[in-house]
């Protein structure tokens, strides 16, 4: 970071102005960029950046030529106007014997200057329209992420891969308090990035489970509000692998600076590949029961593991190291009535969060580690509890009380490591299964086993489920032949189903859905079977 | 031009009898140069608070890491700072101003509504005492930024109940100012000052005053579902209830823009009554300097959600906003081509109002520069909330309003003070100020660019260097400012020895010069008439 960061200054890419119309103007823009990017970075030295960061998407790109174009335009005109003051506040001084002249009036003049400033505020305008409407046209995604803000970390969810993740600050505490020395990606790092294929077009899906955020990634071109209770999109399409990071942009509370964010570009290759182990990771696909950890700890294991989460889960944010929270904002823990009273109440606190205040959720820890923080809170400071719980207590609060039918057992579950497929049954994670047939054709495709066999499996693990198809089309050709093979593929897939024992009454069908995207996106060519 | 009272000597002894000398002088006064002192010492007082909370945030972002105060206390610094300068220290320094100096320059006895203007003046101290006040109260002050987004600000603790009722208040004291200044402007002007031949301070406060009472209802509403959303269980900004967070925005900006311009004319209206006096020339384009200000002033209306850019509007919104925003460019550059043309050819002599009115078009216009740079919403997608933004508005704010502030007060304190200051010290000042503004700010264009979010406590070591800059400039800036008020008391202790004529300036216009400086207790008891 700290290599790229000095490199920022080496920005200036003939790439940037392809989008320019004109050769003519290509060359008019080029030159102005041009001395803008030696006017501006020639005292950038390590550590004294003062130019955006070098983009890493077409959109930061037009972000960045755009920035320098108008600031050259702005600095001429205030190089020209603040000439003729600094002339005239020489040469029409008093000292030097100047008489004052009388005139007060000219029409002529004053249309002049209100007209030029016009005519180059047109000129402007037009690249940043041309650059609006790239920023804004967010359709025919090749990837969709939803992101989440939480006070304060955020939540990314690969909604059509079926699993989801969380990613906190990585800066130790002790060198935000100065005991130890800062690391070079100083509050800019984060346990689990977000990770995604170079070249792609990513949709994210951006909301927020309590206050505002934003999300702001400054190589990517991206900052957009996360807004509780409404969801915003914004894309990208990342030009190079690495790491890029960005900060939460909208005060969200007094973590508001703690709260980093990372995107990791991979190569396809590598991407596939850490896809296919965060898949095996959350047991996506898989129809397995959930792996419960049975064992018995003793209660001081339990709270020293407790101690760490407590620091690394955030809970310290607003509790404080001391429990003491902050009075009238955060309650305090340390003596609290929820952490001495009844456990089962500040159980559920935890798995399920408390609506309108910043407490959220923590379902997404471990059993082990919901039971240890449980059991530190309880133990820690003036606390003397002696109720305290074990993961398999928080297990089974997750499901209600009792475990799952055939839920497997396992003696221990790595720490932070919770298979989030926990949090449903893990064989609905298999839906929605999608199809996806050959350009005009309304056959099964070759490779629809797989997705029939997750159709079925669901059905099998619960007894009064229901499936739902949808065939799916877009604009392109004739809307009602378009229209008429979705319902066909839909019910070859239907009648799939149907040869595999499934009862009629177990499978819906939808109206054919349109979507937008060019002729060869496969996404127009699916049938997607939802849970009903 | 006017009639000067004959025996001045005789008026002053007459004065003098009727001055209330007892302890609720200032409590029960109805005299408009009582009230604009007043109003001028709160805020200067407010000043100095919203200072002291900038320079804590400034030692906190001297270095990263963790050091002076807790990230919690930051945010309330940030916010209180914020409300304290716009509400407690800016607006009623030029309210204080109106009141001291539109009756002079209108040839009225005093302002319209005497008893409301004591009311709209005392009704700022309880204001204050909330706002400082609530640093003192369980949960702090109010930390949730000077715009009070929800659900952030739904959050807090009762230091935003407080606040609150602090905007209320000053809400209330703006719109009865406001009342006050249009009716005194268009009904107490002596005869013969026509519309055309006001000065142009009273022009710009009266188009301010429009916008204030067009403006502060929005506010209060929005501050008033605030307060219900968070005490009364209404939804108004919250979605589980059908509201919507981003609503409050809108209805916040839609007073927050023009709040910028009722910040900014009356300082227009100041610069442009000293530049011509001290270029000994009439100012160039009275008329369009008219015009461009109330077309600035409508155009404020319509371009409010350029501070929303980053919410997610609709492609067709973004480009509305973004051309609307640019419009705004015109009639302000109209208005700094004027001065310019004022100067020109005139015969200038550089005193310190001068100057700090040449500091004010050298910063304005640079934060007028900025302004378009993030008028481009493409750009302003990467700068919004940074540091960008935050040099920015310093420029425009600080720039526009602080320093036509200064200027003014060197410019027409010999009037309220009958004693000149001392010029060396004030040209001390002003270049104190420009140069530790501009240690302070420039850099942050830098830091935002480079990609330092705005009200974080603490940050990656590669904008450490020109935080240490920016900090060590903006404790420098305070320093000048304890440096002023030892001028100003200087001043009215006479100090300079020297005092002021009733025209002190050779190139002044207008009716407040034909009065003794200081001004008596009561002038224009029969009206001048303006030829």
């Amino acid at each position: 970071m700290g290599a790229s960061m000095m490199n920022q200054t080496q920005h200036l890419r003939v790439s940037t102005f392809k989008m320019y119309g004109s050769a003519m103007k290509q060359r008019l823009f080029g030159l102005l960029a041009l001395l803008g990017s030696l006017f501006m970075t020639m005292p950038a030295f390590a550590g004294w950046a003062i130019d955006l960061q070098k983009p890493n998407s077409a959109v930061a790109e037009q972000m960045y030529s755009l920035h320098v174009i108008i600031t050259v335009v702005c600095a001429v005109i205030f190089v020209l106007v603040f000439g003729v003051m600094f002339y005239s506040l020489y040469a029409h001084r008093k000292s030097k014997g100047h008489k004052a002249a009388n005139f007060h009036e000219n029409a002529t003049i004053e249309v002049v200057w209100t007209v030029i400033p016009f005519l180059i505020l047109l000129v402007m305008a037009w690249p940043a329209t041309k650059a609006v409407l790239d920023m804004r046209d967010s359709s025919a995604p090749e990837m969709t992420i939803k992101v989440t803000g939480y006070q304060w970390k955020w939540g990314y969810d690969y909604i059509h891969d079926g699993f989801g993740y969380v990613s906190t600050l990585a800066t130790p505490l002790a060198q935000i308090k100065n005991e130890e020395t800062k690391g070079e990606n100083y509050l800019l790092e984060v346990d689990n990035p977000l990770v995604v294929p170079v070249g792609k077009k990513i949709r994210l899906l951006i909301t927020a489970n309590d206050v505002l955020h934003a999300w702001w990634v400054p190589a990517l071109g991206v900052k957009q509000d996360a807004i509780p209770g409404f969801i915003r999109d914004a894309w990208f399409r990342a030009d190079r692998p690495g790491l890029y990071r960005g900060n939460c942009a909208e005060l969200c509370g007094k973590e508001h600076g703690y709260m980093p964010i990372v995107v990791e570009v991979k190569t396809q290759a590598d991407y596939d590949k850490w896809l296919a182990g965060q898949k095996d990771k959350y047991g996506v696909g898989k129809v397995a029961a959930p792996v419960i950890d049975t064992k018995v700890y003793p209660r001081d294991e339990l709270a020293t593991l407790g101690k760490t989460v407590y620091e690394s889960a955030g809970c310290i944010g607003c509790h404080g190291p001391a429990g003491k929270g902050v009075p009238g904002q955060f309650p305090a823990l340390d003596g609290s009535k929820m952490v001495n009273g009844p456990i089962a109440d500040q159980v559920a606190l935890l798995l399920n969060g408390k609506p309108g205040t910043a407490m959220a959720s923590f379902k997404h820890l471990s059993d082990k580690d919901i039971a240890a923080v449980i059991d530190f809170t309880r133990t820690s400071w003036s606390n003397k509890s002696a109720e305290f719980v074990q993961p398999i207590d928080i297990a089974k609060a997750r499901f209600g009380g009792k475990l799952p039918d055939g839920a497997a057992v396992a003696g221990d579950t790595k720490s932070g490591d919770a298979p989030k497929a926990v949090t449903a049954p893990a064989s609905s994670s298999a839906l929605p299964a999608k199809l996806y047939f050959a350009i005009g054709k309304k056959d099964m495709p070759s490779d629809a086993k797989e997705s029939l066999d997750a159709a079925l499996a669901f059905l099998k693990s619960k007894g009064d489920a229901k499936v739902a198809i949808t065939g799916f089309t877009d604009k392109t050709g004739n809307r009602d032949a378009n229209l008429e093979l979705a319902k066909e593929r839909a019910k070859a897939v239907r009648s799939a189903l149907e040869a595999a024992g499934v009862a009629k009454d177990r499978i819906e069908m939808k109206p054919p859905a349109e979507i937008t995207g060019g002729a060869d996106n496969k996404e127009a060519r699916r049938v997607e079977i939802n849970p009903a | 031009m006017a009639s000067v009272p004959h025996d001045h000597s005789h008026d002053h002894a007459h004065d003098h009898d009727h001055h209330p000398l007892k302890w609720t002088r200032f409590f029960t006064t109805t005299n408009h140069k009582d009230i604009g002192t007043m109003y001028m010492w709160f805020s200067f007082a407010m000043f100095l608070s919203g200072g002291v909370m900038a320079l804590g945030i400034r030692a906190e972002l001297f270095q990263p890491g963790l050091q002076v105060v807790r990230p919690e206390l930051f945010n309330q610094l940030t916010t209180l700072h914020g409300i304290v300068m716009i509400f407690g220290a800016i607006m009623p320094a030029f309210v204080g101003f109106a009141n001291w100096m539109l009756p002079l320059q209108l040839g009225a006895p005093d302002m319209a509504f005497a008893r409301m203007n004591n009311w709209s003046f005392w009704l700022l101290p309880p204001a204050a005492i909330l706002l400082i006040g609530s640093f003192f109260v369980p949960g702090g002050a109010a930390a949730g930024g000077w715009t009070l987004y929800p659900p952030l600000s739904v959050q807090a603790g009762m230091g935003m109940d407080m606040m609150i009722f602090a905007v209320h208040i000053m809400g209330a004291s703006s719109i009865m100012g406001s009342i006050n200044i249009i009716t005194t402007i268009l009904n107490l002007r002596a005869p013969g000052m026509t519309m055309m031949k006001l000065p142009m301070f009273a022009w710009t406060w009266l188009i301010t005053a429009f916008l204030l009472i067009a403006t502060m209802p929005v506010l209060a509403g929005a501050v008033t579902m605030l307060l219900t959303d968070r005490h009364f269980g209404t939804t108004f900004f919250n979605a589980a209830g059908g509201g919507d967070p981003v609503m409050f925005q809108h209805i916040f900006w839609f007073f927050g823009h023009p709040e910028v311009y009722i910040i900014a004319l009356p300082a227009f209206g100041v610069v442009s009554q000293i530049i011509p006096t001290f270029s000994r020339k009439p100012l160039f384009g009275y008329a369009s300097m008219v015009y461009a200000t109330a077309s600035i002033a409508i155009l404020s209306f319509i371009v409010w959600a350029h501070h929303m850019y980053t919410t997610g509007l609709p492609a067709a919104g973004q480009l509305y906003f973004m051309y609307a925003t640019m419009l705004i460019a015109v009639p302000t550059a109209a208005k700094i081509f004027n001065w310019l043309a004022t100067m020109w050819r005139g015969s200038i002599t550089l005193e310190t109002p001068m100057l700090f009115c040449l500091g004010f078009l050298f910063l304005f216009t640079m934060g007028g520069f900025t302004g378009l740079v993030l008028s481009l919403t493409p750009v302003d997608i990467q700068l919004h909330d940074t540091y960008y933004v935050v040099a920015h508005f310093h420029y425009v704010m600080v720039a526009g309003a602080l320093f036509s502030a200064f200027a003014a007060v060197y410019y027409w304190g010999p009037k309220w003070t009958g004693w000149m200051y001392e010029e060396k010290l004030g040209k001390i000042h002003f270049w104190w100020s420009l140069i530790a503004f501009n240690i302070t700010f420039f850099p942050q264009h830098f830091l935002g660019l480079a990609g330092m979010p705005r009200r974080i406590p603490d940050y990656n070591m590669q904008f450490e260097n020109w935080n240490a800059v920016s900090s060590v400039g903006a404790f420098l800036f305070g320093f000048a400012q304890i440096f002023f008020i030892v001028i100003v008391i200087r001043m009215i202790k006479g100090k300079s020895g020297i005092r002021a004529a009733a025209k002190p300036w050779d190139g002044a216009e207008g009716l407040e010069w034909t009065v003794p400086s200081p001004a008596p207790y009561h002038t224009f008891e029969t009206p001048p008439v303006v030829k």
